[in-house]
């Protein structure tokens, strides 16, 4: 009903413009056209429903192919990984697909390929996730091992040990890798080992080695419980058909109490420190720049948003026309706030010309410093505005981008109207709310700075820089003695 | 075709249910400067998308100027007379758009998606590079320093990040593919401002392009405005350079090593295969759906699964306009050799030589293409992009609608047939990759 009449609001702008457009001519080419009047983004509506068991459903119809897209998002990540063990998480989720009550690891694989379906099972830091997208005519047999692989996962002691093995493989590429090496590097030196936010999710070389198959087993047994849980369909089916074929499915799914751990607080930063990990004869320095920020949860989360767009968070941003389109030091450079369940990082990052890695942090941290003292110009502010307000719709384009975008209502517990409000959000944000943001949350005196790359090269110039100490890491973040 | 045919019924009966869905409608014209323009409109979420795709990449250059077609690329954001320098992004952010563009062995594009009250915006923005791109030695020089960090990193500072380069290098020997569309970064700064704008004036062309815009317009008023914005733009006058050159078959097995900045070695197979579009073109595409389509591909049970020689293994068939290359590929598992993993890849060939595949494993690469050929068309960028290439490289747009019967028709004697005739020792250039601190 209200997508009918959302479609024919379209309809009726389609008309409009039509109508209000100039005839053929001679273009005058000095003048940029401007936009027709802006379009209705038609919303999802969101439908809801719940098992007996406590599995939460939520569906949003969109039938213009024929496939179905699920998301079902448990609300436990590497965020619940048990003291120490960094890695059970994520590794937990990947082991879902390895072997369940009645089909084998290969019996999974070629089923599911059999039927064209993709399925992934990830944890990140806030939640473990499964996703599957299938032809509708597909949809029961692959609802059915979905199901299976969710909620009757036996976790075979051979499969874990094979990617126990992988992953410590892994772990060794990873060290030639310098972007890797510096994100990981700069978490660790954020938020050290304690919080979980410091640990690579993947798991540490020593983690992986002490982790049994009890470790997935227990945190399986805490985590995925259909309380904590809920189901995401976005596709060509409707509620009334699709309700009794998610009820054979995850009927048989178990209910139990989950406790979520909270993480220990984390100290903000107190002074700006210079890491530097070698990597002698590298073509290009990665440079990392961050501190502890801010939670999905903060009532500042539009304004920092905007902020950061024009600080580093777009192609014209001033961080990224200042170091490539400027000076071409880098391919790209951009910063981000991360915002998590829990204070996440704020992090800008780039890898540059090894022979001008002291100016490429100089730029950085100048711009960052800009940001702090002076906000942005009201110009600023309206490009960023009509940029994030533009590219929304193609947020809702595909079944799988809206069953992406909406994991963030349940992950968290954003409105349901959240989306329906964006634009005005967006909207509200003026250049005081900016300025005041960017004086709170940019802290350019207290920062980790860190740089992978040839030691030899690149050292003495950021001790010239005179940022802070120049502490040398190893490739795991680790201080060398 | 039966499937194809029972959702044309479909469609038919509930055409509330399933809009459009494997009749995608376009129109199709010809401006008389020789820009191809296609335009298909879909309304469901108000955006526009369009595709500019120039017909030249890295094999339309010379030997002694490799990287040419990439670097324009990046030139091409330069402005215009009306466009100052670093704007074109801005414009488009501004407009809430967004943009890129890649450049492969064949082919140039430029894309832009953006709310569809922009439309008009979005002509003029492309329509200005065409027209008259600004040149200079300030943009050039920019540039030159972006694309060899582009370089860095895509390639020298990544581990394997040459694999490309270095079996196209060895398996071509007159053909320009034996170049990658980076190319090499002391060509670039060789390279004169004139050179750059005879290149522009060369292939940047109308009868060099074809325009797709696609979603939420209305046909003829869009087609008004390709004729305000395109009309005028001059057909190009030089000849437009296509290789005609023709890569001999390839008379014995090539083999060589390349040291890398890497802990696991690795081992790549790659084998002359015929042009996209043909049959035995689409017969090898599936070909690589049972060697390397997902976990329970036969490569991944063999080596990475049961074996455990690999972490990982691929084989891609290089979607090109001359004959190209099918590749395999395997990176080994710890304590494993490049050899071993060679052993086992040659082994898995020879299966699918000698046998036909079961009747199971035929069903399924034909679900699995089917999904994927449904999949391409989710977004309107996604199917301007199609309507661009078929257009291009296959001269029929009815292909978005019809591929997928090329890939039914293809039966499991072809899948046989195609591995025992290109897959074989004498085709073939395998690489080991091998880690640097063991060279010397």
């Amino acid at each position: 009903m209200n997508r009918a009449f959302a479609c024919a609001a379209i309809l009726l702008f389609g008309a409009t413009m039509t109508l209000s457009q100039t005839n053929s001519q001679e273009p005058d080419r000095t003048r940029r056209p401007g936009p027709q009047p802006v379009p209705h983004v038609a919303l999802p509506a969101i439908q809801k429903a719940k098992l007996a068991n406590g599995l939460a459903v939520w569906l949003v119809e969109k039938h213009k192919l024929p496939l179905v897209a699920m998301s079902l998002v448990i609300q436990s990540g590497a965020d619940q990984d048990p003291a120490r063990k960094p890695g059970v998480a994520t590794m937990t989720a990947e082991l879902l697909d390895a072997g369940t009550g009645s089909r084998d690891v290969l019996q999974i694989a070629e089923e599911l390929e059999f039927l064209g379906a993709s399925m992934s099972f990830r944890a990140n830091t806030d939640a473990s996730v499964g996703n599957a997208v299938t032809l509708t005519k597909h949809l029961d047999r692959t609802l059915a091992l979905f199901a299976d692989i969710l909620t009757n996962p036996v976790f075979p002691e051979k499969e874990f040990e094979r990617i126990r093995t992988q992953r410590v493989t892994s772990l060794l590429q990873q060290r030639d890798r310098a972007a890797i090496v510096a994100s990981n590097a700069l978490m660790h030196v954020m938020y050290g080992t304690l919080h979980p936010y410091g640990n690579d999710a993947s798991g540490t070389e020593a983690s992986l080695k002490s982790m049994t198959r009890n470790d997935i087993v227990a945190f399986y047994k805490a985590s995925y419980r259909p309380g904590n849980a809920t189901l995401i369909v976005v596709g060509d089916i409707a509620m009334n058909d699709l309700l009794p074929r998610i009820e054979k499915s995850f009927a048989g799914w178990e209910q139990a109490q989950v406790a979520l751990r909270v993480p220990p607080d984390v100290l903000p930063a107190q002074r700006r420190v210079v890491y530097l990990i070698d990597k002698p004869g590298a073509p290009q320095s990665e440079i990392r720049i961050g501190y502890p920020a801010l939670a999905r949860s903060t009532p500042d989360y539009f304004p920092v948003s905007v902020m950061n767009r024009i600080l580093g968070g777009q192609f014209s941003s001033r961080i990224n026309l200042n170091l490539r389109e400027k000076r071409g030091y880098t391919y790209g450079a951009r910063s981000a706030f991360i915002f998590l369940k829990h204070p996440g990082p704020f992090m800008a990052s780039g890898g540059f010309v090894s022979a001008k890695t002291d100016s490429s942090v100089e730029q950085l941290v100048a711009e960052i410093k800009r940001m702090h003292a002076e906000g942005i110009t009201a110009e600023e502010l309206a490009f960023a505005k009509k940029g994030m307000t533009g590219a929304f719709a193609l947020n809702f384009e595909t079944q799988a981008q809206v069953a992406n975008t909406l994991q963030n209502l349940v992950l968290y517990g954003l409105p349901d109207d959240y989306y329906a409000t964006y634009l005005q959000n967006i909207d509200g944000v003026t250049l005081e709310d900016v300025r005041r943001v960017a004086a709170a949350y940019l802290n350019p005196d207290a920062m980790a700075i860190l740089v992978v790359g040839d030691a030899k090269l690149v050292k003495p110039g950021l001790e010239k820089l005179n940022l802070g100490p120049v502490v040398m890491l190893d490739t795991e973040g680790q201080a060398i003695p | 075709m039966r499937k194809i045919l029972s959702c044309l019924i479909l469609l038919l009966v509930v055409p509330v249910l399933l809009p459009g869905q494997v009749n995608i409608q376009y129109t199709q014209y010809d401006l008389p400067n020789g820009l191809h323009v296609i335009l298909h409109r879909d309304t469901s979420v108000p955006v526009v998308s369009q595709v500019m795709a120039y017909h030249v990449g890295s094999k339309n250059e010379q030997p002694d100027r490799t990287g040419f077609a990439h670097f324009f690329e990046h030139l091409m954001f330069e402005g215009s007379p009306n466009i100052k320098r670093g704007e074109f992004m801005k414009i488009v952010q501004n407009a809430g758009g967004t943009l890129n563009a890649f450049t492969t062995f064949d082919k140039t594009v430029y894309f832009i998606t953006a709310p569809s009250n922009q439309l008009e915006l979005l002509m003029w923005l492309e329509s200005e590079r065409m027209l008259h791109l600004k040149i200079d030695s300030i943009g050039v020089e920019t540039q030159r320093g972006v694309v060899k960090e582009e370089r860095k990193q895509s390639l020298e500072n990544r581990p394997y990040g040459s694999i490309l380069e270095e079996t196209m290098q060895h398996a071509y020997k007159v053909h320009p593919y034996r170049w990658t569309p980076i190319g090499t970064a002391q060509y670039i700064d060789r390279a004169t401002i004139d050179e750059f704008r005879r290149f522009y004036k060369a292939f940047y062309v109308p009868n060099n392009a074809c325009l797709v815009i696609a979603g939420d317009i209305d046909i003829a008023q869009t087609k008004e405005l390709v004729q305000k914005y395109y009309g005028d733009i001059p057909r190009g006058t030089s000849a437009i350079y296509r290789p005609s050159v023709v890569e001999p078959p390839q008379q014995a097995e090539i083999r060589d090593s390349v040291f890398d900045n890497i802990q696991l070695p690795g081992v790549i197979e790659a084998y002359h295969m015929p042009a996209q579009g043909t049959a035995d073109y689409y017969a090898l595409s599936m070909l690589t759906t049972i060697l390397s389509g997902g976990e329970s591909s036969r490569l991944n049970k063999r080596l990475v699964d049961n074996d455990k020689i690999a972490i990982a293994t691929e084989s891609i068939p290089m979607d090109l306009e001359d004959p190209s290359v099918f590749i395999v590929l395997a990176i080994t598992n710890f304590g494993k050799t490049a050899k071993e993993a060679e052993t086992a890849l040659d082994e898995e060939i020879g299966k699918v030589q000698k046998d036909l595949i079961s009747d199971d494993e035929f069903t399924k690469i034909r679900n699995q293409e089917e999904k994927a050929f449904i999949e391409k068309n989710a977004t309107v960028q996604g199917k301007a992009m199609e309507l661009a290439n078929y257009y291009l490289f296959f001269g029929d747009c009815g292909l978005i609608n019809s591929e997928i019967t090329k890939f039914m028709a293809v039966t499991k004697e072809d899948l046989r047939r195609v591995a025992q005739q290109y897959l074989t020792p004498k085709n073939s250039t395998v690489l080991y990759y091998l880690p640097k601190a063991k060279a010397k």
